[in-house]
């Protein structure tokens, strides 16, 4: 069954077309991931209106490369300037980077290459076998179970996100707010329009995001004054690349490629979490399972294949909830979110009743992803780091100015370009206040969800919200939200007190 | 009067700024947003009306009352809690960090106006121009990089949104005159 499926998806994705976009998108993704300062968010944000016209084959596998790209991408940068290029490669400087001043760069970045993709191998079959019987699960789901999941999605979001719970949940309020300015779901009539007809139509997701993740962090870019170069060649700690790791020596450390697989592909599937707190937990998790504990930091292998690995497994855990519940695992499928809605896709266990190929097409793409990862890593490195050298003075303009024709090509309207520069100062000044933007978008990808479930969960009770806690679906997700709320409250209320204790 | 200026005084004296501010700003504008939801959620008169729960108003009063109450804490947090206590965030905007920021914003705005007007090629043209003469690119050291980007780029984004992507990007003032 499972088999037959995948071939029909092979059917209907198979074509030049499609193979040469996935290498666009992983290349695009690697280089981008790979400068520090811009991020696989900031990628799929600008390049999803890139696919609005594309047939969904070619465009969706597109971004799914450009992902895949993205998360792998960073880890160059961490290992030779001691920068990660996103925020989930962090945890690779710590061996990465005193690898290469031992003179071993080439083989920290062809261990990081395999280790990523036996990662984005493992991810990606977990959510080919595991989505689709979560879909057929989810297909007997009640609009009061869905509202019960997603408020258990947000509660997560905003708990396991870091940072300040309070800002988190605020942030959240945000996103729900702006989803709710636009037509009314079920009555179709205008909120918060003020008056003005461009507001009538309510915000698209696309200039959200291009301006929180993109624009925004431009300007936070700005503000430290991108004169310069982004390294200098003397920074290059070596430029030999030392001993090689083979793609076959991988397999000797598969007590910690495993752990580290399904810790990022069950992580990567929990709404909020995502590849930063996978890629440290692997981290940590190595110091029990390596074969040389005692080399961790200093510039051990072990130390730069489980946060690799656990990064990429994430990759796939992350499209399991948003693919089966529309629920995005993290921000980027948050975003990646908006371009499977242009295409008329809007995730659900009902698009794998309806539309089965689509999906099994989309997941053979991600196996296409899987293989250009690893020709564009063995032959394109010297490529990908040249991209670090190119100056902020160049790129930065450049990057700007595909925010705002992003923004365009959504609906073709200066309002959207307009809406996008408002949402990227109002994401400059969040993150200057301490706010995290990740539960904007997904409070806005969430919000019109909840709130159409929990009014039609209404109309079914007449009224009555016992439905939420009689239904044995819904009382669970709500009542795990609360005991979530209650221990991350508690732990944080714990730490402060031995924060302030060891003062 | 004396009393409001005492405790003024004693606010203002306690706990981060960056913080009380953030609080206050926040708490002011949903406290807005809870007063104009009468006015601008309209409850659709189909026959009687809907009780609260599934009506149009709900989620935003549920939104709004929630986010009231959690500025509200944020306001007492800011208070309480020590500076370095409150936790991310990067910096206070200074005059420096404004001076930086402003003309990037400016240049935007300024496109969006000239692209209505001019067209999406030159107006690229001419905000690319800008950036990359504020970024401190040096058009008389560099104009074998500047000037094929400041042109080509432009050209190239709207090849490739015209004719791959059927996205219709105006040319604006280049079609009047015929290039176009």
């Amino acid at each position: 069954m499972l088999l037959e499926q995948l071939l029909a998806g092979w059917d209907l994705i198979f074509s030049i077309q499609t193979i040469l976009f996935v290498f666009l998108g992983v290349i695009l993704g690697t280089v981008v991931g790979a400068i520090p300062g811009l991020t696989a968010t900031m990628a799929m944000a600008i390049f999803v209106p890139f696919t609005f016209f594309m047939n969904p084959m070619q465009g969706l596998p597109f971004l799914l490369g450009l992902y895949k790209g993205g998360t792998y991408g960073g880890s160059i940068s961490a290992i030779l300037i001691n920068t990660p290029g996103t925020a989930s490669n962090a945890a690779t400087v710590m061996d990465g980077y005193p690898m290469a001043q031992q003179g071993q760069a080439g083989r920290a970045l062809d261990a990081t290459l395999y280790a990523s993709l036996v990662g984005d191998f493992f991810g990606t079959c977990a959510l080919v076998v595991v989505a689709p019987q979560l879909a057929r699960i989810a297909l007997g789901f009640s609009p009061a179970d869905f509202t019960g999941l997603i408020f258990f999605s947000l509660i997560c979001v905003a708990c396991i996100s870091g940072g300040s719970l309070l800002k988190a949940w605020l942030a959240t309020c945000l996103g729900f707010l702006f989803v709710m300015v636009g037509p009314d779901l079920v009555t179709g009539q205008p909120r918060f329009s003020f008056g003005y007809f461009e507001l009538g139509g309510g915000f698209s997701i696309v200039p959200l995001t291009i301006g929180l993740f993109a624009l925004s962090n431009m300007l936070i870019e700005i503000e430290k004054g991108a004169k310069q170069m982004l390294y200098e060649q003397s920074q290059f700690p070596h430029h030999g690349r030392g001993g090689r790791f083979s793609p076959l020596e991988i397999f000797k450390y598969m007590r910690v490629v495993i752990p580290s697989s399904l810790q990022g592909t069950f992580l990567g599937a929990l709404p909020g979490i995502g590849a930063p707190v996978a890629c440290w937990t692997a981290y940590a998790g190595a110091h029990w399972v390596a074969k040389e504990p005692e080399k961790l930091g200093k510039g051990s292998v072990e130390g730069v294949i489980a946060p690799e690995t656990a990064n990429n497994a994430v990759v796939g855990g992350a499209l399991i909830p948003m693919l089966v519940f529309g629920i995005p695992g993290d921000v980027v499928t948050a975003v990646l979110m908006g371009g499977f809605i242009a295409q008329g896709l809007r995730p659900s266990p009902l698009l794998f009743q309806q539309q089965p190929e689509i999906l099994y097409g989309l997941f053979i793409g991600m196996y296409f992803a899987t293989i250009a990862l690893f020709v564009a890593g063995m032959t394109m490195i010297p490529l990908f780091v040249k991209a670090l050298r190119v100056k902020k003075s160049i790129l930065y303009p450049i990057v700007i100015m595909l925010c705002f024709v992003g923004s365009y090509a959504v609906q073709n309207s200066l309002v959207d370009v307009g809406g996008m520069v408002v949402f990227g100062i109002l994401g400059y000044f969040a993150l200057k206040i301490g706010f995290p933007l990740p539960p904007v978008a997904i409070g806005f990808v969430l919000g019109q969800i909840l709130e159409i479930n929990f009014r039609v969960s209404m109309m079914m009770s007449q009224g009555n919200p016992a439905i939420f806690v009689t239904e044995p679906v819904s009382a669970s997700f709500i009542g795990a939200a609360l005991l979530l709320i209650i221990g991350t409250s508690m732990w944080k209320l714990r730490k402060s007190k031995l924060r302030v204790g060891v003062k | 009067m004396k009393l409001f200026i005492k405790v003024f005084s004693w606010l203002r004296n306690r706990g981060s700024t960056r913080e009380k501010v953030a609080a206050l700003v926040l708490l002011g504008f949903w406290l807005t947003v809870y007063f104009a939801i009468p006015s601008q959620v309209p409850v659709a008169a189909i026959g009687k009306e809907a009780p609260l729960a599934y009506s149009a108003r709900f989620f935003p009063y549920v939104i709004t009352i929630l986010a009231i109450i959690l500025s509200f804490v944020l306001l007492i947090q800011s208070l309480t809690r020590t500076p370095s206590a409150m936790e991310g965030g990067k910096g206070i905007l200074g005059v420096q960090q404004v001076r930086r920021i402003a003309p990037v914003i400016v240049i935007a705005f300024v496109y969006l106006f000239l692209f209505g007007l001019l067209g999406f090629i030159v107006s690229a043209i001419l905000c690319l121009i800008a950036l990359l003469g504020y970024y401190g690119l040096s058009f008389r050291k560099e104009w074998k990089v500047a000037i094929p980007l400041v042109i080509l780029f432009p050209l190239l984004i709207y090849y490739v949104f015209k004719l791959t992507l059927y996205v219709p990007l105006p040319a604006g003032i280049l079609r009047m005159l015929g290039l176009f």
